[in-house]
């Protein structure tokens, strides 16, 4: 494996891009394309293991943050075995340890000179299905919007 | 390039395990309780790293001067810890008891306040090659022992100090390759007859 990143902040930047469309994209579609990947060795430095994160919510949008309640999580972080210090890390809401393990894998492979450009293909695919659906529920939501109108009483 | 090794085959059961040894090691003082093995990063004693597996998380600040760039790499890839500052700012303290500087350094280390002696630093102790015989009382000993501790009396000296200042003062750890030994602020130490200075 070789990185493609030359410096940590294109890095980040790429990542939270493609790890922002994998934990979108439903888990049979990653685990599908998954499957038939050839993919290189790869060490496991924390097994996918299930946790809970606190979810923050308000009651509008100028209101105070509250705790919602707490969610499910499963985490998982790989690494390259030749040591070049190269990290994949899964995280997504629920207990699919599978689908953290894929998206850990995937992290670390996209970040690679030969294997990176086939995995954009996949999350280029991914973000414009999202994109379609996103822009579908827009519509519909448009479709039924109401704007209020509050007239001035003339009280003053 | 740093090394981080894997974390160990079912985390979560170790930890667990771990702790209940760790509180085991607080409330009868001066016995050495076994930790369980597992892999360690180079230069670290299985207990030690069982132990900051467990014990250390992002909310706490740790003082480590003899941990090289492969042991604080490790030690943030899989524990989120901060780096202190400085000794006197540390939640946890990491020293050597064979290192010459380590009793100065303990003098140094956080005790707490009077409203909030609990605020205190916890201190681990890696085990000396030395022993000096003392004999031990307090809470968690029913009665007074006679123990060959494995630090030299530098150390010991500094936590009788830190004894006589309690509430106040730090709770300490004496970190072997697979056990571990508690010393809480509450156990009064006295000299024994005699100090053998090898083992």
């Amino acid at each position: 494996m070789q990185s493609r990143f030359h410096s940590v902040d294109t890095l980040r930047v790429a990542r939270l891009h493609w790890l922002g469309i994998c934990v979108r994209v439903p888990g049979d579609e990653v685990r599908h394309y998954w499957e038939g990947f050839e993919r290189p060795d790869i060490r496991v430095l924390k097994a996918p293991e299930v946790g809970l994160v606190m979810t923050q919510g308000r009651t509008h949008g100028t209101g105070s943050p509250f705790l919602f309640g707490e969610a499910s999580m499963t985490r998982c972080v790989v690494g390259d075995t030749e040591g070049l210090g190269l990290l994949g890390y899964g995280q997504i809401l629920g207990r699919d340890k599978g689908l953290a393990r894929a998206i850990a894998d995937l992290d670390l492979l996209a970040q690679d000179v030969e294997l990176g450009p086939q995995i954009d293909l996949w999350i280029a695919a991914w973000a414009d299905e999202l994109q379609a659906l996103d822009r579908a529920e827009a519509e519909r939501v448009q479709a039924t919007r109401v704007d209020f109108l509050t007239l001035v009483r003339g009280e003053d | 390039m740093v090394a981080v090794i894997e974390a160990p085959e079912h985390q979560t059961l170790l930890m667990q395990q771990t702790f209940r040894a760790v509180l085991t090691a607080l409330s009868e003082p001066l016995r050495a309780v076994s930790i369980p093995a597992l892999p360690t990063p180079l230069g670290t004693t299985s207990a030690l790293w069982a132990m900051a597996l467990t014990l250390w998380d992002q909310d706490v600040s740790v003082w480590w001067p003899e941990a090289d760039d492969d042991h604080w790499y490790n030690t943030l890839f899989h524990t989120r810890v901060t780096r202190a500052a400085s000794i006197e700012q540390a939640d946890w303290v990491v020293l050597s008891a064979d290192h010459p500087e380590t009793p100065n350094r303990l003098g140094l280390v956080s005790i707490g306040v009077d409203e909030r002696p609990d605020q205190s630093a916890s201190v681990l102790l890696l085990a000396s090659r030395s022993r000096t015989h003392v004999h031990g009382a307090g809470p968690g000993l029913l009665h007074p022992v006679e123990v060959q501790l494995p630090l030299p009396e530098a150390i010991v000296d500094q936590l009788m100090l830190n004894h006589a200042r309690y509430p106040l003062g730090f709770d300490t750890y004496v970190v072997f390759d697979q056990a571990v030994m508690g010393l809480p602020r509450s156990t009064r130490l006295t000299w024994g007859d005699e100090t053998c200075t090898s083992l």
